[in-house]
């Protein structure tokens, strides 16, 4: 009480410098808001932004690899990456939110690849001289499941075996797999490759938690369906497909989707159809050349060129005219032109 | 007090100004395709020039000129040209009119040698553009090897940074 | 209070200056990394362009390197020159022109593909040595392929 007398200009000083004081936190704290603000936004920002621009490199970088692997025909690579989600469409693929086009390139993949390594596999397709390079992609956390008649059966046997060692493979019998013998054994992805064992399959025992996907194989009418999981097991999903070639069954292994697999393989066939047209212009060209000598009859108009182009003029192809185009061009080739001592057609 | 503050801030920035023109404004562009285009020029120049065949030597492939001329270089070759010349006055004139149509009028830098030694003066062969091959400069180069009587003939072809 | 507006007046006239640094650095690391991408895409088309098999010589379907065969040059530009050859090279190349040039013996120029960019703002060329087969004759010859990007 005394104080309050003793010092009257005391109290409304320090009231003053109390309301002051008070300004000046909220000022601080409204300052403080818009600076806090202002830096998350940025950070969001930018760390949208170098995701993007990761993506975007990694993608690019994918595209060397790609290109890289298309022209080292033959090889198997198991390339380190960093961990990544890609998506396989027919014309392009996907990295968080950059996309590279795949131009005329023949890539058979899942629609979805994750991890941090790839397995690439190229092979040349001949038919029968070399029309393009078929680039099959994969990850080790892709399992592929072969499943014949039996473990002797010869040509599952041989599917098995023609993949590359690297692959995360395995080969069964179809009583393991009703038996339910097999095990997922930590896989993220289970493809499941069924040859001459039949059109359906009951779910295998032991894989609700993975994703799993299916192809089923007839060799001897040479066609291949894809499987779909359904409530009641693996179901086949989309038209069955002719393969002539191996190089085309296992694009049937790798690529997990029928309407990409045919999308794909149209783009082969109608390269097939542009090569041969090549091939056949060349033959007219060096045609005259050759009238009056042992050559004449080889090169102009070539017919076996001729049904060739004819038979891939459309998607899907004529397979019978294809096949046998390619066996006549092939015994031109070797056993008549080669022995005449004339140029070869390929 | 406050300036030393103030100055120790100055100070950062002007750091962080520093590194960022370092690393970001001043950092060389990667050559892709420079260094791809020097590779591929180095590796395909070698292998075209002598699967060549001589438009007027008897048709004879520029590789087996220069495998006579090195195995008889003090002749100057044994096979004679439709113009009289020997394999290497030949040689030598066909690639130094290939090396002018090509890599000179690109302006790339580059040296091409082929001999059986690797001294210089003793090449049969020896071109260079501003790229001398007694200096060691960066690049691409490609060595090619024919076998010949007098030991490996080695083509050289290297193109300069 | 006066002396807080200032400070803070300072903090942001340096946030800004820095803000406008920190674009400028973004605006050229992002052109350098389009330059780059573009570079990448010669490299990638010029190496695609090298193995294409419908212009590579082959002898019983055994691929020669860093060869073209003269006739089935012929028959490529013939073919590309057709609406479905432009359909699929133009997937394939993009805005690009592929000529063929026979260097030694001299004559002989061959168009593989040509699809210019209107408006492009640079056309670098990477050019390819490369041997030309003549069937016919069994003759190589020295010529050069130019791929010409448009930007």
């Amino acid at each position: 009480m005394t104080k309050r007398f003793r010092f009257p200009g005391r109290r409304s000083f320090g009231r003053k410098a109390q309301d002051e004081s008070q300004l000046n936190w909220i000022f601080i704290l409204i300052v403080g808001a818009v600076i806090l603000a202002f830096f998350t936004f940025i950070v969001v920002k930018q760390r949208a932004a170098s995701e993007a621009k990761f993506a975007g490199k990694v993608s690019q970088q994918l595209n060397t690899i790609l290109v890289g692997a298309k022209v080292s025909s033959g090889t198997v690579q198991d390339i380190p990456t960093p961990e990544l989600s890609i998506r396989f469409t027919c014309n392009d693929y996907y990295i968080g939110p950059a996309s590279q086009r795949l131009g005329g390139r023949i890539v058979f993949a899942p629609e979805f690849l994750e991890g941090d390594r790839l397995i690439t596999w190229t092979m040349d397709w001949n038919s029968p001289f070399k029309v393009t390079s078929f680039l099959y992609l994969t990850s080790p956390f892709v399992r592929y499941s072969i499943i014949g008649k039996s473990l002797d059966d010869p040509k599952t046997r041989n599917l098995f075996e023609s993949l590359p060692q690297k692959l995360n493979k395995r080969f069964f019998s179809i009583e393991d797999y009703n038996a339910g013998t097999i095990s997922e054994d930590g896989d993220k992805y289970v493809r499941f490759i069924f040859v001459d064992v039949g059109d359906s399959f009951n779910f295998p025992v032991g894989f609700d938690k993975v994703e799993i996907s299916g192809l089923t194989v007839n060799t001897n009418s040479h066609q291949l369906q894809f499987l779909v999981k359904s409530s009641s097991g693996l179901i086949t999903s989309g038209p069955k497909y002719t393969y002539i070639e191996p190089e085309v069954l296992y694009g049937g292994v790798f690529a997990d989707k029928y309407d990409n697999y045919e999308c794909i393989m149209k783009r082969a066939y109608s390269r097939l159809n542009m090569v041969s047209r090549v091939y056949l212009e060349r033959l007219n060209e060096i045609a005259p050349v050759y009238d009056a000598t042992n050559c004449e009859g080889f090169y102009r108009n070539n017919p076996n060129l001729d049904l060739l182009v004819k038979s891939t003029v459309n998607y899907p192809p004529d397979y019978p005219g294809v096949a046998d185009a390619k066996v006549a061009l092939e015994e031109t080739n070797i056993k008549k032109l080669q022995l005449l001592s004339c140029p070869l057609i390929y | 007090m406050e300036i030393m503050g103030l100055m120790i801030i100055v100070i950062l920035v002007i750091v962080g100004v520093l590194f960022a023109v370092k690393f970001v404004v001043l950092k060389k562009p990667a050559e892709v395709r420079q260094t791809f285009s020097r590779t591929q020029m180095a590796s395909n120049f070698g292998l075209a020039l002598m699967s060549s065949t001589t438009a007027d030597c008897r048709g004879t492939a520029i590789k087996n000129l220069l495998i006579d001329c090195a195995e008889w270089p003090e002749a100057g070759g044994t096979i004679t040209c439709d113009d009289g010349r020997k394999s290497c006055a030949y040689v030598n004139a066909t690639i130094k009119d290939l090396l002018n149509q090509t890599l000179d009028v690109w302006k790339t830098r580059y040296y091409f040698t082929a001999g059986t030694s690797k001294a210089l003066d003793a090449q049969i062969i020896y071109f260079q553009n501003s790229c001398p091959a007694d200096k060691k400069l960066p690049g691409e180069s490609e060595s090619f090897f024919l076998p010949t009587n007098r030991g490996l003939l080695t083509l050289k072809m290297f193109v300069c940074e | 209070m006066g002396e807080t507006i200032a400070i803070m007046f300072v903090f942001f006239i340096l946030l800004v200056v820095g803000a406008v640094f920190y674009m400028n650095l973004q605006r050229t690391t992002v052109t350098r990394d389009i330059a780059e991408a573009y570079d990448l895409r010669a490299v990638e088309l010029a190496q695609t362009i090298s193995f294409l098999p419908e212009a590579q010589c082959t002898e019983s379907n055994v691929v020669k390197a860093s060869c073209f065969d003269i006739y089935k040059l012929i028959g490529l530009s013939k073919v590309a020159a057709t609406p479905q050859g432009r359909d699929l090279y133009s997937n394939e190349f993009g805005n690009t022109k592929i000529l063929l040039v026979k260097v030694y013996p001299v004559g002989g120029e061959w168009t593989l593909y040509s699809n210019p960019k209107a408006n492009f703002t640079n056309a670098p060329v990477t050019h390819i040595p490369i041997a030309l087969y003549n069937t016919t004759s069994d003759k190589y010859y020295f010529g050069v392929l130019e791929v010409t990007t448009y930007q």
